[in-house]
């Protein structure tokens, strides 16, 4: 025969699962709007124990583990995905400031500034001794300049601010890494203690996905169940025990364009700048260290081809004082004409529009000037024009594609995440449910006991 | 549920903010990336338009200058007609009128000297490119009564003004001294000066017989000096009529551009108000539908 306290074990276990089982589904309602909560669920298992009469009788239910409802895939689907958007939220953010800079919507930019430039020698032909002439296009030349050099000015400005703007990133990085390590040490002792850390790896989770958006990662788990990330060209940046860190530093060759270094624990540092190939760094890399560089270096091309043809042209003519024509742009610097040029002549008398040795009134040079507009300048395909247009045009579709990169990104993550929530989400109907059906399953074994209780009472009224 | 219900909207809100912009600046292309095939054509479009404008610009200046030059050589070619007559009259030995006629010569000759240093906006017209300095002037200094008064020295040089009327076209408008009244770049050129010049000679010349030869001698040198200076006249308007057709052209050219510009940069208003409202009502729907799903859950039901 069984124990009745046999019996009165049973209820007892069966109250405490269920009561185990109506916390953890407290626990997921209580959790249904925690980014990154992976719901958990109680595994019962049926226990037994060798009793009657070589009967394995039943001895109640006990619980096998807490289980947390994780897809192992979509972590690392989601995580890749995080690094595409990252990358392309980089890019979009920035190129849109790019495209402001050059300004033509408004028809203040430099496409403007040139042709009212050509313009000013056009109308010096039509009087090319003419004082107000003359005044027009030095002040035609000087906007000309001017708009060269802020558009430089802020392009570089924009590569300074993606500076600091990695490093707050990089800052964050550093943060996150600290806390996944203290993290991967805290799952570490709660495992060995027995317990399961669901809610500490979900945290850590949630990090690792915040990282990814920020910088490619391998991330790998180690047969104690840390976390163990590695960046550039396999450089740690979190292992079990320890976390390193990431630092910006001034670069030699150039001022605005500040490296991205890897410290290792003996202070000694490691470039990774050019290994670094997806996230949001690398998005701001490639915005200001290919797309910015290549515009300024067109600009650059465009300025010096300006400035050589037409002080070419200048040299061959003579001012109004019959002498041969001097410098009529000034670039001190001839790695960035577009930074330093600006017009030389002040004296209008020193403007070169006629021809060597022709008269007060020969406009040759003036002409010859303005036909410069129309001249396939650019590599002897193309107008200065039509150079620049097909900058705008680059300009504009770059920004097109990193938007549309980005909408799909964004549209993927999203649907990742939708997904990810179907499975380890909590829904809140599902956990009614389940509270239902524990309370349900107390209130019985609350019955059981109840019975026990009565029958015991039976028992002991007998004597 | 919720977070794709609120991506939604929010994809909504963005068409609606964009369609506002464009409806309330008439621009369909506000950077770069709203069209970078259109942005092109548009800086193309404009440059070309200022382009065109500066061309007329161009054409307008040369015309003036024709008109001016026009109107002087004119009143130079009836002065020269002028003094054609005289010189007819009194080369059949109407001696007691010579020295009428020599002072209506002196006249012709004092007012075709102003006309030929006419001046344009502090240029002269008639030096070729020396512009800033008066192209003709008497040898001595103008006393009455000598000979040499009326010797008249080119300081100017044969140089051409050209104007652009277009990408590589330009138009070259005579001005030149030489080619009108030195006629010393001309094959068969006459002086205008010159025989105004030996005709006050002829007429003053106390020897009435060597006179009226001399006289009768520049008739023909006259009648070439009024064809030189017509022949002038005649180019410059061949030349006004080129840029007449010139400015016909980019005029209408202009309106082209102006048409192609409007129609890459401007929204059509119309269609935007539709497609404003379009938007809206989407957005209303959206938010009425998101309204519905998230008010029903199991607890609702449950009590």
């Amino acid at each position: 025969m069984t124990s009745i306290f046999g019996s009165l074990n049973i209820g007892r276990v069966a109250l405490s699962v269920q009561q185990t089982a109506i916390n953890v589904t407290g626990h997921n309602i209580a959790n249904v709007n925690t980014p990154g909560y992976t719901r958990q669920r109680v595994n019962m298992v049926s226990t037994s124990v060798q009793g009657y009469q070589n009967f394995a009788m039943g001895s109640g239910v006990a619980v096998d583990e807490i289980e947390r409802i994780y897809d192992k895939f979509i972590q690392k689907q989601i995580s890749t995905e995080n690094q595409e958007l990252g990358y392309w939220e980089g890019m979009n953010n920035y190129l849109e400031r790019v495209e402001i800079v050059f300004n033509e919507a408004s028809g203040f930019g430099i496409s403007g500034a040139m042709d009212d430039f050509w313009n000013a020698w056009n109308d010096l032909t039509n009087n090319p001794s003419g004082y107000v002439e003359r005044i027009s296009l030095l002040s035609a030349g000087n906007t000309l300049t001017m708009t060269f050099n802020e558009n430089h000015d802020s392009l570089a400005q924009l590569q300074d601010y993606i500076s600091s703007d990695m490093a707050a990133n990089i800052e964050s990085i550093n943060l996150k890494a600290g806390q996944i390590r203290e993290l991967n040490q805290q799952i570490l002792q709660t495992e060995t203690s027995g317990s399961s850390a669901n809610d500490l790896k979900d945290r850590r989770d949630l990090l690792v996905n915040d990282l990814a958006k920020m910088i490619d990662l391998k991330v790998s788990e180690d047969n104690n169940g840390n976390v163990n990330i590695y960046v550039g060209t396999g450089q740690p940046l979190v292992t079990g025990t320890d976390s390193w860190k990431l630092a910006t530093t001034p670069n030699p060759a150039s001022p605005n364009q500040d490296l991205v270094v890897w410290k290792s624990k003996d202070g000694s540092t490691i470039d990774i700048t050019n290994n670094i190939s997806g996230g949001k760094l690398k998005g701001m890399l490639d915005v200001r260290d290919n797309i910015i560089s290549g515009y300024m270096d067109r600009m650059n091309d465009l300025a010096e081809t300006i400035i050589n043809r037409v002080n070419d042209l200048h040299a061959s003519g003579d001012d109004l004082n019959g002498d041969p024509g001097g410098l009529f742009f000034s670039a001190p610097d001839a790695n960035a004409p577009a930074k330093y040029m600006s017009v030389a002549i002040t004296n209008t008398d020193l403007i070169a529009a006629a021809a060597s040795g022709g008269g007060v009134g020969d406009n040759t040079t003036a002409l010859s000037m303005a036909k410069l507009q129309n001249s396939m300048t650019m590599g002897g395909t193309a107008t200065f024009g039509n150079f620049y247009q097909s900058l705008m045009s680059e300009v504009g579709n770059s920004v097109q594609y990193a938007s549309n990169n980005l909408s799909n990104h964004t549209a993927m993550v999203d649907q990742l995440s939708n997904y990810r929530e179907s499975i380890s989400g909590v829904s809140l109907d599902e956990e009614m449910v389940n509270l239902v059906k524990f309370q349900h399953a107390y209130s019985a074994a609350a019955k059981l006991i109840s019975v026990v209780d009565e029958m015991l009472d039976t028992l002991l009224r007998l004597a | 549920m919720t977070n794709s219900m609120s991506v939604s909207l929010q994809k909504k809100t963005q068409s609606l903010v964009d369609l506002s912009e464009k409806v309330s600046t008439g621009k369909k292309v506000l950077r770069p990336s709203d069209d970078p095939l259109g942005m092109a054509r548009i800086l193309d479009y404009r440059g070309t338009l200022s382009q065109i404008e500066q061309y007329m610009e161009n054409i307008n200046r040369g015309q003036t200058k024709i008109e001016v030059m026009e109107h002087v050589l004119s009143e130079v070619e009836n002065h020269v007609i002028n003094a054609k007559r005289i010189a007819t009259d009194q080369s059949t030995a109407v001696l007691e009128t010579r020295g009428t006629a020599a002072s209506q010569i002196k006249n012709i000759f004092d007012q075709v000297l102003d006309l030929a240093n006419s001046e344009l906006q502090n240029n002269f017209l008639f030096g070729g490119n020396q512009t800033n300095a008066r192209p003709f002037t008497r040898n001595a200094d103008g006393i009455e009564g000598t000979a040499d008064d009326y010797e008249v020295v080119y300081h100017g040089d044969n140089g051409e003004q050209k104007i652009l009327i277009g990408k590589n076209s330009d138009v070259e408008i005579s001005s030149n001294g030489n080619d009108i009244f030195t006629g010393d770049t001309i094959s068969n050129g006459v002086n205008v000066f010159n025989t105004l010049k030996d005709l006050i000679e002829g007429l003053e010349n106390p020897d009435t017989e060597a006179g009226t030869t001399q006289i009768r001698s520049q008739l023909d040198v006259l009648k070439t000096a009024q064809e030189q200076v017509n022949s002038v006249r005649t180019l410059n308007s061949g030349i006004n009529q080129r840029l007449n057709s010139s400015k016909d052209y980019w005029s209408n050219f202009k309106g082209v551009m102006e048409t192609q510009l409007s129609s890459v940069q401007d929204v059509d208003l119309t269609q935007a108000a539709v497609e404003f409202q379009k938007a809206q009502l989407v957005y209303e729907t959206t938010v009425a539908l998101a309204n519905e799903m998230l008010q029903n859950t199991l607890l609702n039901f449950l009590k």
